[in-house]
């Protein structure tokens, strides 16, 4: 099987082959086969070793979500079958989705269905934790929906503003 | 005991209380139902919604828990109602024991500048500047003017790094004036503003005070907190790493001079500015509770600060005297917050899908969550406090990169890998910082993802999504040849009708 998986702005391909007896062959991004062990040891942890080198790791999927912490760093991405990415999620409209991180309340919506907007220009502010978080526009382009009302609470991951690519 | 507080504070006083055969009574809002704190107490009461204006804040629904739960004392924690002179009035009227200072020793530091006139009546050194809110922003250019540029101008009100603004040049007086008049008047319902010289560079260094009922006040030495982002504290240890033992017993005395100027009961922390020859220093404020960071005097000096706060309550004299009072090894605190430094520390609530704490010998965790529950996005997004202790100053500082290491988080971003970094800093490790130290520069290069991790997660991401995929396939779906695609898309359809 086929991964895409997100992290930060970049995506990879990554090839999951399962090995009779145990254990997995990964590609990454076409790279070298490795061969990899790995299950979990707990809720959200997982035991990994990678061409026998052993790692412990917290990873939690949630959907096409994960969560996953390492040597403090804590990596939070995508993981989704790479025919449905190349069907639904890698169109024109996700590049203008602009989703919220974390849950918080909508403060303030300076802008209007339909108005010109450009990259880097404030969309939606969520207060969460008594700081302000500003959502920007990841494109230059054209206000087409928004559901996101002031005053509202929002849960993380909730599309505040869809911006058209003009 | 009523705790009026949630969080890792709550749960620090609960302990405290039980070591000393004191029941705890909690409280809680709607977001805090399973908290910690709550799981821990002897009994819990709901005060409210979320937001802690109808929770934490509600005077009047604390007192009416104290009151029907048979409570004789009530500890406030820090934050919230810990340093409302009028709510401590209430408790001792209520026939209470308020665990803190009394009512007038909260105000007489709770104006900021009429705790400068007390202090500078009482011999303390302050920061030069006024010590009246003033009338415009003439007055505040012209004394600027007198004192020279920097300056700073800060809410009388003010507190916990809001409230206040660096000025430059004088042309940049009038703007700065009018937006520091408005945040105090949203941000504390006050718009005193004053002036102070900008001290440049200086470190943050306080001093622990312990007093008695019976007039008698010992400081507990000093915690260096200059490290901060936002005006904000991140890291604390405990001895200041550029601290003489005479500037100590200097400012330890001051520390004691001003605790005694308003007649102080219990504990307190009098914050000083270390100014860059390591000798001068200035008095800032009195904060008239317990701290945050409390935990690293506790570890050098082996007092536990709550049960001395309830010794003393409790109408105690106190049984030690200064001279007693010794540093041992070195104590470092991470301030664990629930934010993401890549995201420019963006706050991170959200579900805890793994939680495990770090320990070992001279490890401490003081935190208020658990493994699966929810960080609730109303308050401070501090989760946890890591408190480690060494023979001297590098041990700390190893005991602490091992045990940030073993900490698991998994579902929300932390402040860990910012910790991580600092430790890794050469200035830091020899002990060269101040206030300035966290810079956008230092983010800039320090706040880099780790592209080796970043390649172990999504390997094991992928493998993990296999394995759910698998199993979440009905057997008769589990063809393989040519109907693959036909399968993933079925799969697809299905995944989004359950969306």
């Amino acid at each position: 099987m086929k991964y895409d998986v997100g992290i930060g702005d970049g995506h990879v391909a990554v090839e999951v082959i399962p090995v009779q007896g145990g254990g997995y062959r990964v590609s990454v991004g076409g790279g070298p086969v490795r061969n990899v062990d790995a299950r979990p040891v707990g809720p959200a942890e997982w035991f990994v070793a990678i061409d026998g080198t052993r790692h412990v790791l917290g990873l939690f999927v949630n959907g096409d979500h994960f969560d996953a912490q390492l040597r403090g760093h804590a990596i939070r991405g995508t993981v989704i079958d790479s025919r449905r990415a190349a069907l639904e999620l890698h169109g024109a409209a996700a590049q203008g989705e602009v989703r919220t991180q974390m849950p918080g309340a909508i403060v303030r919506v300076p802008v209007v269905v339909g108005q010109k907007v450009h990259k880097g220009q404030v969309l939606v502010v969520v207060e969460a934790m008594k700081m302000e978080n500003e959502f920007k526009s990841p494109i230059d382009g054209t206000v087409k929906s928004m559901p996101s009302k002031v005053g509202t609470a929002v849960e993380a991951n909730t599309i505040l503003v869809v911006v058209e690519p003009s | 005991m009523l705790v009026a507080n949630r969080g890792e504070i709550a749960a620090r006083v609960i302990r405290g209380c039980h070591e000393r055969g004191i029941q705890a009574v909690a409280v809680y809002s709607e977001a805090d139902k399973d908290a910690l704190h709550v799981r821990m107490a002897d009994q819990a009461f709901l005060l409210g919604p979320a937001a802690s204006s109808e929770s934490y804040l509600r005077a009047d629904k604390l007192l009416e828990v104290a009151a029907k739960s048979g409570c004789d004392a009530v500890h406030p924690g820090y934050g919230f109602l810990s340093e409302n002179a009028k709510f401590a009035a209430q408790v001792i009227e209520a026939g209470l024991v308020w665990i803190g200072p009394p009512p007038s020793a909260i105000d007489a530091m709770g104006s900021k500048t009429g705790a400068r006139q007390r202090m500078t009546a009482a011999g303390v050194p302050c920061v030069p500047g006024t010590i009246e809110a003033l009338a415009d922003e003439h007055v505040a250019a012209q004394i600027a003017a007198d004192i020279g540029y920097p300056i700073m101008l800060k809410a009388a009100a003010g507190g916990g790094g809001k409230g206040m603004r660096r000025v430059d040049r004088a042309e940049d007086m009038a703007d700065a004036w009018l937006a520091t008049r408005s945040e105090a008047k949203k941000s504390f319902a006050d718009d005193a503003v004053y002036v102070e010289k900008l001290v440049e560079r200086p470190r943050h260094v306080e001093i622990q005070v312990l007093a008695d009922g019976h007039g008698n006040v010992v400081h507990l030495c000093e915690r260096d907190c200059s490290v901060q982002r936002r005006n904000q504290k991140v890291i604390e240890e405990s001895p200041c790493p550029v601290l003489s033992p005479d500037t100590r017993a200097a400012m330890g005395a001051v520390a004691v001079r001003a605790a005694a100027a308003v007649n102080y009961v219990g504990a307190g922390t009098c914050e000083f500015l270390l100014a860059e020859d390591n000798r001068s220093f200035y008095f800032l404020e009195m904060n008239t509770r317990l701290q945050v960071e409390h935990p690293i005097t506790e570890m050098v000096t082996g007092i536990d600060l709550v049960h001395a706060q309830l010794r003393v309550a409790a109408g105690e004299r106190l049984w030690f005297c200064q001279e007693d009072v010794v540093q041992r090894g070195h104590a470092v605190e991470c301030r664990i917050y629930a934010e993401d430094m890549a995201a420019n520390f963006r706050p991170s609530p959200g579900p805890l899908r793994g939680y495990r704490e770090p320990a070992g010998p001279w490890v401490r965790v003081d935190s208020g969550v658990v493994e699966g529950m929810d960080v609730p996005r109303y308050y401070d997004p501090m989760v946890a406090k890591l408190i480690c202790w060494g023979a001297d100053r590098d041990a700390a500082l190893e005991r602490t990169r091992r045990a940030l290491k073993d900490y698991l988080v998994v579902g929300i971003p932390t402040s860990i890998p910012f910790f991580l970094a600092i430790l890794d800093d050469p200035d830091f490790r020899a002990g060269h910082y101040s206030t300035a130290f966290i810079r956008p520069e230092w983010l800039e290069a320090h706040v880099r993802p780790d592209h080796d991790a970043e390649e172990i997660a999504l390997i094991a991401a992928a493998i993990a999504k296999f394995e759910s995929d698998k199993k979440s396939l009905p057997a008769d779906d589990a063809v393989t040849d040519g109907s693959t695609w036909k399968r993933s898309l079925r799969w697809s359809e299905r995944a989004r009708g359950v969306r």
